[in-house]
């Protein structure tokens, strides 16, 4: 074993170098090789900035600035050379903008546009400066969209929340309008039941109301008089204008929502965004028994407003009716809570709060700022690598009822349908999101960091929704990682040999890769000179499959500054830390579907069983053509006219019967006589007492009736006189 | 908007309606009067369905039919000669909540009434429209109506109407944006509910025509189908209606037709030799005019004013200072 590879072992064993052959990293700007094609974002178009769109009526609250220039130039642009220059100009423009961007954060767009405008249009030739400014101008006039531009910064992850936090739950605007309606309609029957006051016909009142114009015109006293004895006295009984009155008073002085139409005097609304578990926990309990009264009194108002309000049933129930009687849905209907946490600054109280907020189905809204994935501060306890404490929570959560969404910065914009989700759910809901602190010495803008702890699955993305539907497979998701299938995500690499042969090599992305972009790791790697670069030398994802030891080290890819190819070995630790990182994928992957461990063993099972022979049964002789049983002949009223047809049970004794279904309610047969004839609970006739008349009253039925379903039978009284007429008459009748 | 606590009481506080709920005065109509069968149809239709007497308005016109809101237990207009129609428009579009049901007649919805009734199925305004179709100007005693058969002799036609009748089906549906187009028989009550109730439950603008009886002045008129069967056709399709077994017994003319099949059905409507009952042509998907036209914002006096001397303001000569 040459010496080199004898002092890469005793490094990667022990984290500790004794000789110059394995130095340390003295050069901050390596960066892993498959991140080094895009250190310069500048140049890229990518999901940043974001614009945290302004308005509810756009159904997006959120949009990517690439995106809005690429819709204003499928508008705007003819295809082909025709819309070539506007295209340009406008790209031109989104540089300039994206630039701007990140140098001032916080701007709105149709400022950033102007701002970028005006600086373009200084640096333009004479004679181009007239195309272009006619260029943005088409463009500008097309542009649908302004809002907040954010670029991904530590500020980013409050900033966004709460601009969808506002949209989604924090205004809460259908049941603001539904306030307004019910306190319109609660005035207008106050006012409507003053009217009938006396007081409201004084004539001093009648004379306002009628206005300046006509107060000579009329003698007012007279028409109090007039009027006096014209009033309607049904006014509302005293309890009933009570209870009114109170639920107005409640509606008018609640401090939850913005009242836009009824016009009346707010105090200042709630606050609802927090940064403290205890603050919003403090908040929300302390405003419960107000919440309590406004749900009560749009209970009362609702059923009032509706006429439904009945003593002996509401009077008791709206006594007793207190915070134990809210339900999800009626805390739905108000505001949730924001709560911005940085995990780094969380406390024991703060876990202990968050559990009861997830327990106890509270709509309380928790963002947890991210900053430190791999807990780079406690590097002495690398190897034992847990994951983020949203990922264990998620653990220990999966069949609870709380919404979870765990996202780096760089893929908010394919989350934002997640993030709505979250915001919209009732109860609570936790979003963990990474953004590294700005790091000076850092070679990778932050947005690259951040997609670079999805891709080396330190800090995968995944979303858990309790109203997804039944089981995990409806619920959990973990879609937006790349190649869920693997352990660690593939790229290719590109490079030159020292031939300058053009070579590709498909390497894995770690979480030692990542570890790198982590000043705190930088002590946990060593450069390999080139002229020790061998077989000893494995790639990481490869060493990490190992179980066994080798005589080989394993090694990651970087570029330096002059973007030369450079290796670097990992020591043991790392190696702990990216199989810990490694299994909590595999149970994430478990959660999400991919490589189920029963599936995979129930699939097992099944391949090694041995299949059964079948032998087919060729002398079983078909089964017997089933014969139509037939129905009877149906009975009663649904006789047909049909004379053909087989007589019913109440022709075969005689009986007068009608065929009650298909009475026409004409009134003929009961307005003879209705102790006879009578309508059953259709108002359809049916013989009621068919000794209650003659049987010439039957016939005559029959005769008058227009559908012919009266059938008079037999005489009942052998003795009344006329009968053989009658019979005759009754013939066609009786079938 | 409720809370689920409103929800919860008003529902434990309902109270079942029977169909005498909905029972006004002793209808007036002669014994033997289709109007009587359709008035208990209509009846059945409000049990079935629990329809709030105080949530329903029957708005009718002139003519025997249009007795109809005086014999309902519920909210009701008897209007104008031919002018049902408008008023339950607008009826519809002040209070969106009620159901609306119309009353009209050959001579109130065809004659005086007909350019209502063109442009009441172009709005599609959710209304169910019941034109009680007896061939004749009952009330005024016999007088011809557009629907009287050629050659109907009346008070105003004594040598036989001259023209060919008018058939409302076939002009209505040649009208546009139609969505919901039956037709019933009075003397066959079970397809008479089944329309009704289907006309009741469409969204849109559901227009009827009853073949009814008027056994004053055209005793004779229906007699033909009510006593063979076999002059009319039955219309059954598994979005149309059903007929039962006992009926299939007896109207053996049965067809299957498609309600979503417009040529079909003009092509039944127009051709066919019998009368065609049931649900002639249904399409869900047309928007009723109240949707469409819906304000966005509640009209309260106060945005009146605002409104009102916002306008007046511009005509406004402000004194000089």
């Amino acid at each position: 074993m040459s010496a080199e590879l004898q002092e890469l072992i005793s490094f990667h064993l022990t984290g500790k170098r004794d000789t110059t052959q394995a130095t340390g990293l003295t050069d901050a700007d390596l960066v892993p090789a498959v991140l080094a094609p895009y250190r310069d974002l500048s140049r890229l178009r990518y999901d940043y900035p974001l614009i945290l769109v302004d308005g509810a009526e756009t159904p997006a609250f959120v949009d990517t600035l690439s995106g809005v220039i690429n819709r204003l130039l499928r508008a705007i642009a003819p295809e082909g050379n025709a819309g070539e220059q506007l295209r340009q100009h406008v790209l031109r423009l989104e540089r300039r903008m994206r630039e701007l961007a990140t140098e001032k954060p916080g701007q709105h767009l149709s400022d950033l546009w102007k701002r970028a405008e005006k600086s373009l249009l200084a640096e333009c030739e004479a004679g181009e400066s007239e195309w272009f400014g006619n260029s943005i101008a088409t463009a500008r006039f097309a542009l649908q969209v302004d809002g907040e531009v954010v670029d991904c910064d530590e500020q980013l992850p409050e900033r966004l929340m709460v601009h969808a936090w506002r949209r989604f739950a924090g205004s809460r605007h259908d049941t603001a309008v539904t306030i307004d309606d019910v306190i319109i309609r609660l005035r207008n029957v106050l006012k409507v039941d003053d009217l009938k006051n006396s007081a409201s016909r004084t004539p001093q009142r009648l004379k306002a109301t009628l206005g300046k114009r006509y107060k000579e015109a009329f003698d007012f006293e007279r028409m109090a008089e007039l009027l006096e004895d014209s009033t309607p006295h049904n006014r509302l009984p005293a309890a009933r204008r009570d209870r009114i009155a109170s639920a107005l008073t409640i509606l008018e002085s609640q401090r939850f929502f913005t009242l836009v139409r009824a016009d009346a005097p707010q105090k200042a609304l709630h606050e609802f965004v927090f940064d403290s578990l205890a603050a919003a926990l403090k908040a929300y309990r302390a405003r419960l028994p107000e919440l309590t009264d406004v749900v009560r009194a749009l209970a009362i108002a609702g059923l009032e407003l509706d006429n439904a309000w009945s003593d002996e049933k509401h009077a008791s129930f709206f006594e007793r009716f207190g915070p134990q009687a809210l339900t999800p849905e009626d805390l739905a209907r108000f505001p949730s809570y924001l709560v911005c946490l940085h995990e780094s600054e969380c406390s024991t109280r703060d876990l202990a709060d968050l559990m009861e907020v997830v327990t106890c189905d509270l709509p309380i809204k928790v963002l947890v700022h991210v900053s430190d994935p791999l807990g780079a501060t406690s590097v002495a306890e690398a190897h034992s690598y847990k994951g983020t404490f949203v990922q264990q929570l998620v653990h220990h959560f999966v069949a609870g009822e709380a919404y979870v969404l765990q996202s780096p910065a760089s893929h908010l914009y394919r989350e934002r349908e997640q993030i709505r989700k979250g915001l919209e759910f009732a109860g609570p809901a936790i979003f963990s999101i990474f953004v590294p602190l700005a790091n000076a010495r850092s070679p990778l803008p932050l947005y690259l960091v951040a997609a670079a702890a999805l891709e080396s699955r330190v800090f995968p993305a995944f979303s858990y929704d309790p109203r997804g539907g039944a089981g995990l497979a409806n619920r959990f998701d973990i879609s937006c990682n790349p190649e869920l299938e693997l352990d660690w995500p593939r790229r290719e690499l590109r490079f030159e040999d020292e031939k300058l042969q053009a070579v590709v090599e498909d390497v894995a992305f770690t979480a030692i890769d990542f570890a790198l972009l982590e000043p705190a790791y930088g002590d946990h790697f060593a450069l390999v000179a080139r002229k020790a670069w061998g077989e000893q030398l494995i790639p990481a994802a490869e060493y990490i499959d190992r179980s066994e030891a080798v005589d080989a080290v394993p090694f990651v890819s970087v570029v330096d500054k002059t973007n030369a190819l450079q290796k670097l070995v990992a020591d043991e630790q790392l190696v702990r830390m990216a199989r810990r990182c490694r299994e909590r994928w595999h149970a994430l992957q478990e959660l999400g579907g991919v490589h189920n461990s029963y599936a995979d063993a129930a699939r097992l099972a099944a391949a090694a069983a041995q299949p059964v022979p079948q032998e087919v049964v060729a002398d079983a002789a078909p089964p017997p053509p089933t014969e139509e049983v037939q129905a009877p002949a149906e009975t009663g009223e649904s006789a047909p006219t049909d004379p053909d047809e087989a007589p019913d049970a109440a022709e075969a004794t005689g009986e007068p019967y009608i065929e009650t279904p298909r009475c026409t309610s004409c009134d003929e047969c009961t307005t003879r006589n209705d102790r006879m004839f009578a309508y059953d609970e259709n108002k359809q006739a049916y013989i009621k007492d068919p000794d209650a008349g003659s049987f010439r009253e039957l016939v005559e039925a029959a005769e008058i009736c227009q559908v012919a379903i009266i059938h008079p039978g037999k005489p009942r009284n052998p003795d009344e006189p006329g009968l053989d007429e009658l019979l005759e008459r009754a013939a066609p009748f009786n079938g | 908007m409720s809370t689920r606590a409103t929800e919860f009481l008003k529902r434990s506080g309902e109270r079942e309606h029977p169909l005498e709920d909905y029972v006004g005065r002793v209808p007036r109509w002669c014994t033997g009067c289709g109007d009587n069968a359709v008035l208990a149809a209509v009846q059945r239709v409000c049990r079935e369905e629990q329809l709030p007497p105080e949530k329903l308005v029957f708005v009718s016109g002139i003519g025997c039919s249009s007795r109809f809101p005086h014999y309902m237990g519920s909210y009701g207009f008897h209007g104008l000669h031919g002018r049902a129609l408008p008023i339950a428009e607008g009826i519809k579009m002040r209070r969106p909540d009620l159901h609306v049901f119309v009353n009209t007649g050959d001579g109130d919805c065809c004659s005086i009434g007909a350019a209502h009734w063109v442009h009441a199925t172009r709005y599609n305004m959710n209304l169910t429209v019941m034109m009680h179709d007896n061939n004749i100007y009952g009330l005024t005693k016999n007088q011809a109506s557009p629907t009287s058969p050629q050659g109907t002799r009346s008070n105003t036609t004594p040598r036989g109407s001259l023209l060919p009748p008018l058939d409302p089906l076939q002009a209505t549906l040649g009208m546009s944006n139609l969505s919901f187009v039956a037709q019933a028989a009075d003397w066959i009550p079970e397809l008479l509910f089944q329309i009704i109730h289907a006309a009741f439950k469409h969204r849109g603008f559901s227009f009827i025509r009853i073949l009814q009886r008027c056994p004053e002045f055209q005793a004779n008129r229906w007699e033909p189908c009510i006593h063979d069967p076999g002059k009319l056709l039955l219309l059954t399709h598994e979005n149309g209606i059903q007929v039962s077994p006992a009926l299939a017994k007896v109207y053996k003319n049965i067809e299957e037709h498609d309600p979503a099949d417009l040529v079909d059905a003009r092509r039944i409507v127009g051709t066919s030799e019998q009368l065609p009952v049931g649900i002639i042509y249904r399409n869900p998907d047309v928007k009723c005019y109240e949707d469409l036209a819906a304000p966005d914002k509640l009209y309260t006096p106060a945005l009146v004013k605002q409104g009102l001397e916002t306008e007046f303001d511009k005509f406004t000569i402000w004194p000089r200072d």
